[in-house]
């Protein structure tokens, strides 16, 4: 009994300096990291030209339907941008065609520039409860992407896009001197 | 008395799985920001692999008799995420204009703005991610991972200022433009591309960074 009493009192007595101990109490989390250097995979020269410029976010989610409790549930908010303009490097050999003052262009096709566009460092988590695998990730990632370059490649995107690329190189031959500027 | 706990266990679970599959319905599923016009000339483009390292440790703060005192909690937890990325170096057409060009009879001198770069996009290697737990710490969350991708982010374009990205963007550039200006009827040897940093407006009396004669091929190998 007297020891029951000595436990009792112990543990109130603890309880009581905890109390007064962690009044206030707060629990921070100290960061560091382990730097590690960016390695570069593959350089490669390019020649493209952007025109229009599509900034979009797109909202993706999934249920997995489980037998006991409710079911995984995962929502993500993807950001991309649709960088809308021409490759050169896709250009005919006769693409550009000079004499006296006129210059005649045949551009290539207007397309996303980029195969990837979207900017995985800044998706946002809406929701997330279960056990989400690195595979659900992925599908989502995949159905915004493809989301994503459909509604960039609408009509009056293509369009603006391409009146901006016809005046933009209209004004860069009228600066070299050109006074007609043609396009096919 | 327990029947009636069971139920309202049920009850719970059943309004939770009504009330969340309802809200990803709900919600504008899609948003353009923006979409504007540019004029942009992407020369290189860097494809870049980087490895992301977080760790913490917690520690509980608190005040004794008015002193304020620290404990470090025993056990730590890391996590490892690898990324890809695409970062390209563009020159930005955008306030080009008459001023940019100078042609002196047979000579021609184009005047652009320092390249700048971009991430264009970027994708986390989730199948490899790694964490690392003790015992008496918890998972990383998404929310918490999202502020280190972030932090990556910065770090990554941080990092490629070190590259020779500029440099190789500039010769690119002279690459991709020289074709259009000899077409234009100037001789390779009269083309003189210079990169500069605009000063009050004055593209030609800009800082001069950089200049490039049609003749100097040594530096585009």
């Amino acid at each position: 009994m007297i020891k029951k009493i000595i436990i009792l009192l112990l543990v109130v007595g603890v309880g009581l300096a905890l109390f007064f101990f962690l009044r206030g109490r707060s629990e921070k989390e100290q960061q560091s990291q382990v730097e590690m250097a960016v390695e570069i995979t593959s350089v490669k020269e390019i020649a493209e030209w952007e025109f229009l410029t599509v900034e979009m976010e797109e909202f993706e989610d999934t249920v997995i339907p489980r037998m006991i409790i409710s079911d995984d549930q995962f929502a993500r908010i993807y950001k991309g941008t649709a960088r809308l303009g021409v490759d050169m490097k896709e250009a005919a050999s006769d693409w550009l065609i000079t004499s006296h003052d006129t210059v005649w262009i045949k551009l290539p096709d207007i397309r996303i520039l980029d195969e990837d566009i979207i900017d995985d460092t800044q998706t946002r988590t809406f929701y997330e409860n279960g056990k989400i695998t690195p595979a659900i990730k992925s599908a989502l990632y995949e159905r915004a992407k493809r989301d994503m370059r459909l509604r960039a490649l609408s009509k009056e995107n293509l369009s603006s896009a391409s009146e901006n690329a016809k005046a933009q190189f209209t004004y860069m031959f009228r600066s070299m001197g050109f006074k007609t500027v043609l396009f096919e | 008395m327990k029947r009636y706990g069971w139920l309202a266990i049920m009850l719970a679970l059943l309004m939770e799985g009504c009330f969340f599959s309802k809200t990803p319905e709900e919600m504008g599923r899609d948003v353009v920001l923006s979409v504007s016009n540019c004029s942009r000339l992407y020369t290189v483009q860097y494809n870049v692999h980087k490895v992301l390292t977080h760790q913490d440790f917690s520690k509980i703060e608190g005040s004794f008799f008015f002193e304020k005192i620290s404990i470090p909690i025993p056990g730590e937890r890391k996590v490892v995420l690898p990324m890809d990325a695409t970062v390209k170096a563009y020159i930005d057409f955008a306030d080009f204009s008459e001023e940019n060009v100078s042609i002196v009879g047979d000579k021609i001198s184009i005047t652009l703005p320092t390249p700048r770069i971009e991430m264009t996009s970027s994708r986390i290697d989730y199948e490899n991610e790694k964490q690392f737990l003790s015992w008496n710490r918890s998972r990383f969350s998404e929310e918490e991972k999202e502020s280190l991708l972030k932090a990556g982010r910065a770090k990554v374009l941080e990092d490629m200022k070190g590259t020779d990205i500029i440099e190789r963007s500039q010769l690119c550039a002279y690459n991709a433009l020289l074709p259009l200006v000899t077409a234009a009827g100037f001789r390779r040897e009269n083309v003189v591309i210079r990169f500069s940093e605009d000063v009050l407006g004055k593209k030609h009396d800009g800082v001069l960074i950089r200049e490039m004669v049609g003749d100097d091929l040594s530096e585009l190998k």
